[in-house]
């Protein structure tokens, strides 16, 4: 997988509207997957190896 | 949304019991010096003197620069300096866990014989390495790696079709297994996770604090801000998963999950990744339109809910 560069949050934006922040609580990971059985089990430890990215994207 | 986030979270839950930890780089010198003995009593002086020392990026690149001093070798045995397919190679790489990367780099490798040596590697790894590539002389490791398939699916028949099931979606594995994970000051190795409502593998959880670990850092897409001072770091034990509208926190001891969304994912970001409520505000005050009192307020707030939650702890 090419290295994409990264883009790098305050680089070239205009600036953001701000709203207080707050924390969400969502529950626990027993109560949020157990209606759901994406990847539970199925872990598989790693390619072996070190891929770039994905990297994260900021900004509108 | 709702959906989306919950299947996130839900492509951690297996993750969360894996035993995992970090290395610093005092350990990782140790290693090498160890790597380095073992790699002195398998090899013979010439042998060592006469090949050539290929990385495996990135993480190789790492553990090549030290192996080097502690194996006392020549700056142009290391790759890219000359280049002989006569010569023989030492593959370097921090760990290996499928040994798909490796098939890669010999698939690409002309040289007649091979030598491999990694800081951490399963032994059944290192095994079937060996079986199916003739041209490898020694695999070598410096510690083992434990599989946990077999505490995870204890069903032999079940271990055998788990393994089946990952032989088909990732071919260029030599060994399928579950490896104990470990992380090094540069990087935290890809840990995949099958989402069977997609059919793709995804990998965005993060296990090790940013701080800690040069590629979590980079992951935050911060740009370096000169004279920190670090009082705050994201908790050890705190999982993350960060995507450009959201970032999901996860804390493994009791399971509990997070999510933190615009400012609040901008603030955690920032102070995971500065530790240093001055540049903290800083940072922000430069993307958010807003009065320096009032982000300082809620900078005081968050931080202060986020300390009594244990996601951000004190240095």
């Amino acid at each position: 997988m090419p290295e994409q560069p990264s883009h790098r949050m305050g680089e070239d934006e205009p600036k953001r509207d701000y709203e207080s922040p707050r924390i969400q609580r969502l529950g626990s990971l027993g109560e949020l997957t157990r209606s759901n059985q994406a990847g539970q089990d199925d872990t598989f430890m790693g390619t072996g190896g070190d891929q770039a990215g994905p990297q994260p994207q900021f900004g509108p | 949304m709702r959906d989306s986030v919950v299947r996130r979270v839900a492509r951690f839950a297996a993750l969360a019991q894996v035993r995992a930890r970090l290395l610093s780089y005092t350990q990782v010198e140790e290693s090498c010096r160890l790597l380095g003995d073992r790699l002195a009593r398998a090899l013979p002086p010439s042998w060592r003197r006469g090949c050539r020392l290929q990385p495996l990026p990135r993480g190789g690149l790492a553990v090549a620069g030290l192996l080097s001093y502690a194996l006392d070798l020549q700056p142009d045995q290391l790759a890219g300096t000359r280049s002989n397919a006569s010569e023989p190679v030492l593959l370097v790489d921090d760990c290996a866990l499928s040994g798909a990367r490796l098939r890669q780099t010999l698939g690409r490798l002309s040289a007649r014989e091979v030598v491999i040596a990694t800081l951490y590697s399963p032994p059944p790894l290192r095994e079937a390495v060996r079986a199916a590539e003739p041209r490898i002389r020694d695999f070598v490791s410096a510690h083992d790696l434990k599989d946990l398939a077999p505490e995870r699916h204890s069903n032999p028949e079940e271990r055998q079709a788990w393994r089946q099931r990952w032989m088909e979606r990732r071919p260029d594995a030599y060994w399928i297994g579950l490896p104990e994970l470990v992380a090094f000051p540069w990087g935290e190795p890809d840990h995949p996770v099958w989402d069977a409502e997609t059919g793709t593998l995804e990998d965005e959880w993060r296990l090790f604090p940013p701080d800690r670990c040069l590629k979590n850092w980079a992951r935050l897409g911060l740009p370096h801000r000169p004279g920190c001072v670090r009082s705050y770091a994201s908790a050890p034990g705190v999982a993350f998963s960060i995507r450009p509208e959201s970032v999901l926190l996860c804390r493994i001891e009791d399971g509990a999950v997070f999510q933190l969304e615009g400012v609040a994912a901008d603030m955690w970001r920032a102070l995971a990744g500065y530790g240093d409520q001055e540049a903290v505000q800083g940072h922000l005050a430069e993307i958010y339109a807003t009065e320096q009192a009032s982000l300082q307020r809620d900078l005081d707030r968050f931080l202060a809910e986020l300390l009594e939650l244990r996601l951000i702890l004190p240095t």
